[in-house]
């Protein structure tokens, strides 16, 4: 008898004990230091040791302990996720990228909904309008993940649909291509007026990195905003009354591609484009040899840096509004709504999701923000008279130069934060980013600054179709979308036979492309093409409100 | 000679109380062994019985009885699979060919060892030899890349583009095995080589005094004087015919090729692991298995009956 009614002691003292851990006030934050594991899939080499991390640790307790993706044969998040869900061990924080569905499936992510109501203001103050846009689907409406997308974002940048050295333009006064033909010719003039580098290195025409993921980069997409003359929407293009397709078999898409083969067998393409790694891709950019790439700014943006540290800035690459017929509209300025389904999440295996999502809550907060998109006040920007922010001439050319900026400093070094992109700004009216119009007009080096003066313009991205030109679609931009299982096993057989596929289809003889491309689309059939085009349908319309 | 006694003596011996009593020293000896046997070799074949149910990450960490059992769906699926008749060729192709190049290599590297007269240089070339098998396929792959690649080492020496890593052909199962026998090659003489120092130094004189010069010698005695560890290697390497390792293909492929280089342990993994379907990716795993262990009896038989020494 003595026992239980010890026993019976205990356990009240402890439910009472509980009830007060329970009713801890919302607004004490709680700097108790934490540590959290962080995967992060667009990760490369980014530790907690920086100027900003540690401020953020000062501000909310929390560390990160952030791995990312290495070794992995093509260097991608979908091994090491398939790995955590086998292993049933996930790390605290993740940003999944595409490989998001795997952990949801696996039961792997917690729903932040009612988190986030109870701790979260600033993360729903950042999502404004489109917070709703973050429920996972028609039929789950549950918070998975935050979206890694700049929000409020004006577009200020953008690396067009294809990409010229800056020298190739100039010797053309400036006259910039508009279709493919024109861009051809463009290539090939500069490549016969020389033959080679100042360093006695063999010019190369056009080259693609498509041995490992970048060949959706460098040959998927460009193809997608070449060719069908369409925004990033992954593999899909869609018609006006919103049915999707696997773009890879579209009539435009094989115009394109026969083109590639074209530029192959003539030698304009890199003749070791198809074997070569992102990295020997890179430092062909870097040398200045390659005239003409087709890819994403944020590729081939540290082949730039190295390129103006060796003081060949006319070598780096301006962008072009190209495309396949002259009457479409080259479609990188376009808006597509608030991109959701590639995002941090929390997972079941973080054991105080409150103080997971509090950290999540502080990076969205002004504070937070300002601290990762501008630095530490003093060090890395200046505040003026007025109260606006502002970074010396110095902390510019660091910021534009040093290709380990971002490491040195923690401004931006994380991937899948939530973030407020260029153009948006704080109730105080300064943004949240240093790039503003301003900002960026003065931060153009010299070569874009001629550029602007000899088009007349203000902006390089004038002399592209204007966002107001085009509709903003129903949907949220479909490449980052997360389709179930069953669906994303089909997409990724469509994949599988797509990259080869096309890739042989460039490299092969014109002679042969009719029989390669007819070869690649006959097996895109065979494995469930139209199938797929069908659940992709479905699956997007639970998105279009 | 010494077979025959082995075979008599075989047949006499039964299993017995006395004897096992007489021999408990060398039995308690083997326990450990036995155990370590028992629980990392036979108790993980357990898993096998996810080949018949479906798992998928949300049944994963559920209790066996609670999966739910699809019998062979699994292995139907696996074997309509796309790729599953082109890489079953692969696998048996480069397989093959590994063993014919890996074994002739490695007896031919054996013998030109054994003959070396200056004892240090011997040493030497076989350590340098034998030093790449103890380096990892990442790095081996990356060097061989620089080498073979489109515009690689090769091309340049050679002025003209040789496509060895971009001719979507069995040409590439060649250049794999080139790589891996370069890698082995030191490795797998090592066996040879013992054996070779097995041999009674008496039939070189007597071979010598009958006026053989080098190469009768080698061929009348250091071959026939390693046969029975040639047939002991090649039953054993027939077994794991169709275990090519998964991550020399993965880390020496490129999306021109993949048709070519895709081998039964990778796509067991990609479809396994990588579209997260463990059911299937065992059924495939097991399948594998099963044959490698049906081959190994086979070729047992095969070298019992043209009178070589079994191995089981």
């Amino acid at each position: 008898m003595k026992t239980r009614k010890v026993m019976a002691l205990l356990l009240t003292t402890a439910m009472v004990g509980s009830l007060f851990a329970v009713n801890v006030p919302v607004g004490a934050a709680d700097l108790e230091p934490i540590t959290f594991t962080y995967y992060d899939a667009d990760g490369t080499n980014n530790a907690w040791d920086n100027p900003v991390s540690e401020a953020i640790t000062a501000a909310t307790g929390v560390t990160l302990d952030v791995t990312y993706p290495v070794g992995t044969s093509d260097g991608t998040q979908a091994e090491d996720i398939a790995l955590m869900i086998a292993e049933d061990n996930y790390p605290d924080l993740v940003f999944a990228k595409g490989s998001a569905t795997d952990l949801y499936e696996a039961g792997a992510l917690i729903d932040m909904t009612d988190l986030i109501e109870e701790y979260g203001p600033n993360i729903k103050k950042m999502y404004g309008d489109e917070f709703e846009k973050l429920k996972w689907s028609g039929d789950d409406p549950g918070i998975y993940q935050l979206s890694y997308a700049d929000t409020r974002a004006t577009t200020l940048q953008t690396g067009g649909t294809c990409q010229i050295q800056w020298a190739a333009l100039k010797e053309n006064n400036y006259e910039y291509p508009k279709t493919i033909e024109e861009y051809e010719a463009l290539i090939k003039k500069y490549l016969e007026a020389h033959p080679q580098t100042e360093d006695g290195l063999d010019m190369i025409g056009l080259s693609i990195s498509a041995s490992d993921w970048h060949w959706m980069i460098t040959l998927g997409n460009p193809a997608g905003f070449i060719a069908d003359a369409k925004p990033d929407n992954g593999q899909w293009i869609y018609d006006d009354d919103n049915n999707f397709y696997y773009k890879h078999a579209s009539e435009d898409e094989k115009e394109y591609f026969q083109w590639l083969c074209r530029m192959y067998n003539e030698g304009i393409l890199d003749p070791d484009f198809a074997t070569q790694t992102h990295d020997d891709y890179v430092a062909k950019l870097s040398s200045g040899r390659v005239v003409a790439i087709t890819d994403a700014n944020w590729d081939y943006a540290a082949a730039e840096a190295v390129l103006i540290s060796d003081g060949k800035t006319d070598k780096t690459y301006a962008p072009l509004p190209v495309t396949l017929h002259a009457e479409d509209k080259a479609p990188t300025l376009q808006y597509q709504g608030l991109q959701v389904g590639w995002g941090i999440g929390i997972t079941k295996s973080c054991e105080d999701p409150v103080r997971a999502v509090q950290f999540l809550d502080y990076l969205c907060s002004d504070e937070g923000q300002i601290l990762f998109n501008w630095g530490v006040e003093g060090v890395n920007y200046e505040i003026d008279e007025n109260g606006n922010r502002y970074r010396t001439e110095d902390e510019i050319t660091a910021s534009q130069t040093d290709p380990d900026y971002s490491k040195k400093t923690g401004i931006r070094n994380f991937n899948g934060f939530p973030n407020y992109g260029d153009g948006a700004t704080a109730e105080d009216g300064t943004p949240y980013t240093p790039n503003t119009r301003e900002t960026i007009i003065a931060a153009y080096n010299e070569e874009q600054k001629a550029a602007c003066e000899a088009w007349g313009v203000e902006m390089l991205i004038d002399i592209f179709p204007q966002p107001d030109e085009f509709e903003t679609p129903p949907f949220p931009p479909v490449w980052a979308l997360q389709p179930p299982q069953e669906l994303s096993d089909k997409i990724s057989i469509l994949d599988e036979i797509a990259w080869p596929g096309l890739v042989k289809c460039v490299t092969g003889t014109e002679d042969e492309f009719e029989a390669n491309w007819t070869e690649m689309v006959d097996a895109l059939n065979a494995n469930g093409m139209e199938e797929a085009n069908a659940e992709m349908t479905e699956f997007v319309s639970q998105f279009i409100h | 000679m010494k077979k025959q006694d082995g075979a008599v003596t075989a047949k006499k011996k039964k299993i017995t109380w006395q004897v096992l009593w007489k021999q408990r020293y060398l039995l308690l000896m083997s326990v450990p062994f036995v155990v370590w046997i028992i629980i990392f070799k036979y108790i993980p074949l357990w898993g096998w019985t996810m080949a018949f149910q479906e798992v998928k990450p949300a049944t994963f960490a559920l209790p066996i009885w609670e999966r739910t059992f699809v019998g062979l769906k699994n292995f139907a699926k696996a074997f309509s699979d796309r790729l599953f008749v082109q890489t079953m060729v692969n696998t048996l192709g480069t397989s093959l060919l590994d063993i014919v190049v890996g074994t002739v290599s490695a007896i031919a590297f054996a013998v030109l060892l054994n003959e070396m007269t200056f004892r240090r240089t011997k040493k030497l070339s076989q350590t340098i030899s034998y030093l790449p098998h103890f380096v990892s396929w990442v790095i081996i792959a990356s060097i061989a890349k620089n080498i073979f690649n489109d515009g690689g080492v090769v091309d340049t020496l050679l002025g003209t583009r040789l496509h060895l890593m971009s001719t979507n052909s069995p040409l590439i199962w060649v250049v794999i095995v080139i790589i891996n026998c370069w890698k082995e090659v030191g490795w797998n003489a090592i066996i040879y080589l013992s054996a070779m120092a097995g041999i009674d130094t008496g039939l070189y004189e007597a071979a010598e005094m009958d006026g053989a010069n080098r190469f009768q010698k080698m061929w009348h005695i250091t071959l026939p004087g390693i046969r029975p560890t040639i047939v002991v290697m090649l039953i054993m390497s027939i077994g794991g015919i169709l275990g090519v390792g998964m991550e020399r293909q993965m880390l020496l492929s490129n999306p021109l090729v993949q048709d070519h280089t895709m081998v039964l342990s990778w796509f067991s993994y990609v479809r396994g692991i990588g579209s997260s379907d463990y059911g299937l990716g065992t059924a495939i795993g097991v399948f594998q298995s099963v044959i490698g262990i049906t081959l190994l009896l086979i070729a047992n038989k095969v070298a019992g009956m043209i009178g070589e020494d079994k191995l089981i």
